[in-house]
């Protein structure tokens, strides 16, 4: 039984499905969340590689950084929701 | 006899009676299989993260319990009296009593972001548990870069609760998920560049070797002091403790960003919040006052002991000080904690180069 193989397979199907479902889901606050769980999936498969280093910087910078700034960003403009109301 | 031998005794002697039930029923291969070193490593690797949590668990409730009664002296009442020893049990009373509320979710809110959102916040609270060694027998995980990892995942809560906030619907939520995610992102830089100068004084970012460095030498509280108070000071805007409360203010915006969460989310999110103030105690015991160094008692006595006295003087603060406003947030950590994390730097450079150290 190879444990690292099985969750590397695990880790690997929840960060490309992440990553599909960014693509393709209607509301644009939910492609953000996908993203970050893309990005967390990918931090997961630096660890597998041991490159420890590299994977807590990949979550302080994109997941504590860059979702934040997609989020400000997304936010702060005016647009309408899927409803129809404009927040 | 640290911990992961003393769970893989355990873990093994489990097993073998499994086992030997198992084979007497007939199933040899499968008998075979539970005694491989596979599955014995996980089981243990599973038992260790158990006995931690329970622990770190502990430590929050009694945490809550003596915020309590220490708010309650400050104040000249007597605090939580009636349930069990001095009103200990009061905190487990409070849990059953949010476990059998009813589950409310608001109609017009947007299902995924706000059932999701408390699962991030509680599932990084509960990781932070896990990366702080309590001494060198009592840990998880020994990685280089352990600190590093403690900030890491610090920082993912800002993104769930702008989503949270968001989420719910609300006026008031969004405008403190908005107001949280400024002040976390805005103090994460002097919190990070506070730690540099014992980074350097020590030369690793391995948790158990920084408190080794200070058992051969003295406490990082000396000659680090600007940073020990900028450290301090950003822990208490981190962990969102009352004077940097801006987030949950309850006379402008009702509950901040959580106003929508009811029932067993609420309790879940005020443990959370107890887990992260345990955290951010622990980091300052192990980098500035000497981490499980004493004399006489066991380490795990003395790093508790540590940890509960800065409690203590987070609740002081709370006790003594009233609320800031949100300009004067940012204009503190942007204008005064960074320039001063920066002479702290220096200071710790040339203590290095002059070997006094």
């Amino acid at each position: 039984m190879e444990w690292d193989l099985l969750f590397f397979l695990i880790f690997a199907i929840i960060t490309v499905a992440a990553a599909v479902f960014v693509v393709a889901s209607k509301e644009i606050v939910h492609s953000v969340m996908y993203l970050a769980l893309t990005f967390i999936g990918v931090a997961i498969i630096f660890f597998f590689l041991s490159a420890e280093y590299v994977a807590i910087i990949q979550i302080l910078i994109y997941v504590g950084a860059v979702s934040v700034l997609m989020l400000f960003g997304i936010m702060l403009t005016k647009r309408r929701l899927t409803g129809g109301e404009r927040i | 006899m640290d911990l992961y031998s003393f769970t893989e005794g355990i873990v093994r002697w489990l097993v073998g009676i499994i086992s030997y039930f198992v084979d007497w029923l007939g199933f040899h291969g499968f008998a075979g299989w539970i005694e491989s070193p596979g599955v014995i490593q996980f089981l243990t690797i599973f038992g260790v993260a158990l006995i931690v949590f329970i622990v770190g668990f502990l430590i929050a409730i009694t945490m809550i319990w003596q915020e309590r009664k220490t708010l309650g002296r400050l104040m000249d009442r007597r605090g939580a009296m009636v349930v069990g020893p001095a009103g200990y049990f009061q905190n487990i009373a409070d849990g059953l009593k949010t476990f059998l509320k009813e589950i409310i979710i608001p109609e017009k809110a947007d299902k995924k972001g706000y059932n999701w959102a408390p699962v991030i916040i509680i599932g990084s609270s509960i990781l932070l548990i896990g990366l702080i060694p309590m001494s060198d027998r009592f840990f998880v995980c020994d990685i280089d870069g352990g600190l590093i990892f403690i900030f890491a995942v610090f920082s993912i809560t800002p993104f769930a609760i702008l989503i949270g906030g968001w989420a719910s619907n609300n006026k008031y939520t969004l405008i403190g998920g908005m107001r949280s995610a400024a002040q976390l992102i805005s103090y994460e830089v002097p919190l990070l560049l506070s730690l540099v100068g014992v980074v350097i004084l020590t030369g690793s970012l391995n948790l158990g070797e920084i408190v080794h460095a200070q058992q051969e030498s003295v406490w990082f509280v000396i000659p680090q002091f600007i940073g020990f108070i900028v450290f301090l000071i950003t822990i208490v805007a981190e962990v969102e403790r009352i004077p940097f409360d801006l987030p949950e203010a309850e006379a402008e915006l009702v509950e901040g960003w959580w106003t929508e969460y009811g029932g067993m989310r609420f309790g879940l999110l005020m443990l959370a919040e107890y887990f992260r103030g345990y955290a951010g105690a622990a980091v300052a015991v192990l980098l500035f006052l000497g981490g499980w160094s004493g004399p006489i008692l066991p380490p795990e006595i003395w790093f508790l002991i540590k940890v509960f006295i800065v409690f203590f003087v987070f609740i002081w603060i709370r006790g003594s000080l009233t609320r800031v406003r949100i300009d004067q947030i940012l204009n503190i950590g942007w204008k005064r904690l960074i320039p001063l994390s920066m002479v702290n730097i220096v200071i710790a450079v040339v203590i290095k180069s002059m070997g006094w150290l």
